[in-house]
């Protein structure tokens, strides 16, 4: 092969030039749309607006954070945040996250009706979100309460009661995606190991905690990890429900920060910066921590 | 009649529980969509009396809920720039299609170059573009969304559909794992032999390579698509100028007055939404609903 003067040769100069003209426009748009926005985000986190251009500000944005001292909080306190975005993680992982799990392990051993379930499971993820939200809104507050003759139009609305209506909204919604990549992982064990557990005369129950969990384990994990998120992001689709009316007992981390990126402005953004750096600040070390106990005291396959 | 005990006994009391759930989870399904279905096209005067079903002696069909539609559904929206856009069904048909087809087109042509590229050619930065992907996966950002306003508006993009395809054309995610696992996975006997014969870089990339990806591209594409369709966020945040039928939904859903006020209207303009992905389900559920891989299995 014909080598040039530094060693490389006319086919890997070739090879090099497609390699960057193919993968430049792809790079280029992650360092402006990832990159870029994410330290611009963390800037932004120390500017002001002043009418028409951004300036330093120093931790100004950090105290009107931590102080609420700022219009954008009005409606806003951390002791509600924290409570309801607690609340609906934390629901979210007992009724859905887990609850999954025993559905995929359905779907893969092909029990009673397992291809119906599974397209059952799936349908609420291909409706569109807002579809399946005006049809929830109706069925409770116009059927429900004429089935059981409810005199109180606004009987969802009262504390508490709202609380189970969004989240049993958000149940309804919440197995597609984890169903399915749950039974796509569970089909790759081996058959060999399951048939090895029936001849030991290995019940279903213990199928499931002994083999199944511990061989999906990796799959679980990842799928916690990002979760762990959602105590920041999750809004129990009130956003959806509500646009920008939610009552003030009911916000959440996520809401607060769609309404506001929604409906704010560029006077707002910075203060909006800085409350989501300092819960990404928050939200990574635990992420990490998280992700380290879960594989180091998971269960083993040995 | 013992083979029947048997195997009524080996299902074992955690699969019925999970049947349990399981079918009251599709009764509560089936009963919000009926009742949407049958309100879609049930007369005003007949909702107001609290009749949602055809048992009902006073029931009357009401198809022309749907044609009532066409007409009715109109949203305006004010810009950015104070002026005001008006979209009817159409329009919102229109701008539906046109912002699911560019971000679905975007993103899978960036996955593929992207998965193409590193599984390919083992130079560092492919090792380095992976990493990249795992640690943007793995490592959660909270309210980049504002910054990303502030970037749009001092581009000039704001609210314009070029926005779309640039933000779109993004390969980080669950996805460009999916195709670089199938591109490293196939043999590299196809790419060595259309070498010997000649073939250009860019001759295997499209004429070797990518057909034997296409099924799962397509696949990839279908399913950003429909998540496009049904999403309204980037809209609402990002382009108002081009509403879309699932914000138009957001919108008679969140406010009141206009000409879509009614339940039956508000259903009515909701299933139509709802039909085009529905009808996109049925014809590829098998391709949609195939084997969706995380992180494997421990061997």
């Amino acid at each position: 092969m014909l080598k040039n003067k530094s060693g490389f040769s006319a086919k890997k100069r070739k090879e090099l030039v497609f390699y960057i003209a193919i993968l430049s426009l792809p790079i280029i748009q992650a360092l402006v749309f990832y990159f870029y926005v994410n330290i611009n985000s963390f800037i932004l986190a120390f500017q002001g607006f002043n009418g028409t251009n951004y300036e330093f500000t120093g931790l100004d944005n950090f105290k009107a954070v931590f102080t609420l001292d700022h219009s954008i909080f009005n409606l806003f306190d951390y002791g509600t945040a924290i409570k309801n975005s607690g609340i609906a993680w934390l629901v979210g992982l007992v009724t859905s996250s887990i609850p999954a799990l025993f559905f995929s392990y359905y779907i893969y051993k092909n029990h009673i009706g397992s291809s119906f379930f599974r397209i059952i499971l799936y349908i609420p993820h291909i409706i569109p979100l807002l579809v399946f939200i005006l049809v929830y809104k109706f069925f409770m507050n116009d059927f429900i309460i004429a089935l059981f003759k409810i005199q109180d139009y606004n009987f969802w609305m009262k504390v508490g009661r709202d609380l189970f209506y969004y989240l049993f909204c958000g149940w309804m919604l919440s197995f597609g995606t984890s169903t399915l990549v749950y039974t796509g992982t569970m089909s790759g064990i081996s058959d060999s190991i399951i048939e090895s557990g029936q001849l030991d005369g290995i019940t279903p129950t213990k199928e499931l905690f002994l083999i199944i969990i511990p061989m999906i384990w990796g799959t679980f994990v990842t799928m916690t990890i990002t979760s762990i998120i959602g105590f920041f992001t999750g809004e129990m689709h009130t956003f959806s429900f509500e646009a920008g009316n939610l009552d003030s007992h009911l916000y959440t981390f996520g809401y607060f920060i769609q309404r506001q990126t929604a409906y704010g402005s560029m006077a707002t953004y910075p203060i909006l910066s800085a409350f989501g750096l300092i819960m990404t600040a928050v939200v990574v070390p635990i992420t990490i921590l998280t992700r380290h106990l879960m594989l180091k005291y998971g269960p083993r396959t040995e | 009649m013992i083979k029947k005990k048997n195997k009524f006994a080996q299902f074992g009391f955690v699969n019925w529980i999970i049947l349990a759930i399981l079918l009251l989870y599709t009764i509560c399904l089936f009963a919000f969509l009926i009742f949407g279905l049958f309100s879609s096209v049930n007369a005003r005067e007949v909702y107001k009396q609290g009749i949602y079903f055809p048992i009902n002696k006073e029931w009357k069909w009401a198809f022309y809920n749907y044609v009532e539609v066409f007409k009715a559904f109109t949203i305006e929206e004010r810009l950015s720039n104070h002026t005001t856009v008006t979209a009817n069904f159409f329009t919102m048909s229109l701008n539906s299609i046109v912002f699911a087809g560019i971000a679905a087109g975007a993103k899978c042509t960036a996955i593929f170059l992207v998965a193409y590229a590193t599984s390919r050619f083992s130079y560092a930065f492919s090792k380095v573009v992976y990493t990249f992907v795992i640690v943007a996966m793995v490592v959660p950002i909270v309210g980049s969304g504002p910054s990303q306003i502030v970037i749009l508006k001092s581009l000039g993009l704001y609210e314009k559909m070029t926005s779309v395809a640039l933000v779109a054309f993004n390969f980080l995610g669950m996805y460009f794992l999916v195709v670089y696992a199938v591109l490293q996975s196939l043999s590299k006997d196809y790419s060595e032999a259309a070498c010997l014969d000649g073939a250009g870089e860019w001759t295997i990339m499209t004429k070797i390579m990518l057909p034997l990806v296409r099924p799962t591209i397509a696949t990839i594409f279908l399913i950003t698509f429909i998540e496009n369709w049904n999403s309204y966020g980037y809209i609402l945040v990002y382009l108002r100028s081009y509403p879309t039928l699932s914000y138009g939904v957001f919108r008679i859903s969140t406010e009141k007055g206009g000409g879509m006020e009614h339940a039956t209207m508000k259903l009515a303009a909701s299933f139509l939404v709802a039909i085009p992905v529905l009808t996109l389900f049925v014809i590829f559920r098998k391709k949609l609903m195939g084997n969706v891989t995380m992180g494997g299995v421990k061997e």
